[in-house]
């Protein structure tokens, strides 16, 4: 798995607020993203996991371009973990981590046993299989470490 | 959770709002067209649902269809028996009741709707 910016541009409501942006990270490489207040993090991530289109330039995960692909495949190879999250609903942590599953199923799919068994093994895997039927707006520190 | 996690969930944020618009405005245009203007329904019967089952969306939909249904099949009852053999405006029924069980409502919980207790 690699991810490659190629002359990233991004604009919003027609100001540009990033461009220029070349980047690549190679398979199993970890990557921080530092810079000052609205320097554009932010909005470097959001163009990698598709909330914003690029004005110019391309994002590329393992080959092809994200923004040229299907959204729910594209979804498929790019996860999104956001600190801030709005938590209107009464999820357990549980079906919060269900929630992850939604790019692999269809619109009217249920949940079946390999999806549970999915989200099983990463709660095992990130040590929150403890919290499953806790509320997940009870555990604000859990949500912004990957549960 | 927001449009974000939608878009990074493969959920085409747009096309599905323009959609759900328009699949919205034909549901409530035909049901209009077929039954005249009831007021008062729609307005009442999700609030006296969320007493019943919280606010919990997964059971508020399914309990707000049932007892909403039911309601209108009362209303129609009375509607077609109050003045027999006429029939009233079935939207005189339910603004008759509705309307009442708003005002309570709204009195109960003056926080809801953003007056100060």
């Amino acid at each position: 798995m690699s991810l490659d910016l190629r002359d990233l541009r991004v604009d919003i409501a027609g100001r540009r607020i990033v461009s220029g942006i070349t980047l690549h990270v190679a398979d199993g490489q970890f990557a921080g993203l530092l810079g000052p207040n609205g320097s554009g993090k932010s909005t470097i991530l959001k163009a990698i996991y598709r909330v914003h289109q690029p004005a110019a330039g391309r994002v590329l995960v393992n080959g092809p371009d994200l923004h040229q692909m299907r959204p729910r495949l594209a979804a498929r190879r790019v996860a999104v973990v956001a600190q801030e999250n709005l938590m209107d609903f009464g999820f357990t942590v549980r079906e919060m981590v269900m929630v992850g599953r939604t790019p692999h199923k269809g619109p009217f799919d249920r949940d079946n046993e390999d999806d549970r068994a999915i989200a099983e093994d990463a709660m095992e895997r990130t040590g929150c299989a403890d919290l499953t039927e806790r509320a997940s707006r009870a555990c604000p520190a859990a949500r912004s470490s990957g549960c | 959770m927001g449009p974000e996690a939608a878009a990074s969930l493969g959920v085409d944020v747009r096309r599905l709002r323009r959609n759900l618009f328009i699949v919205t405005s034909l549901i409530a245009g035909v049901a209009v067209a077929v039954s005249g203007v009831i007021g008062f329904v729609g307005l009442v019967i999700p609030h006296i649902v969320r007493l019943l089952v919280g606010s919990d969306h997964r059971r508020v939909l399914p309990a707000g269809v049932l007892i909403g249904a039911s309601f209108m099949v009362l209303a129609d009852l009375l509607a077609r028996t109050i003045v027999a053999p006429q029939e009233m405006p079935i939207g005189v029924i339910t603004a008759f009741i509705g309307a009442p069980a708003l005002l309570v409502l709204i009195r109960r919980r003056p926080y809801l709707y953003g007056a100060a207790e």
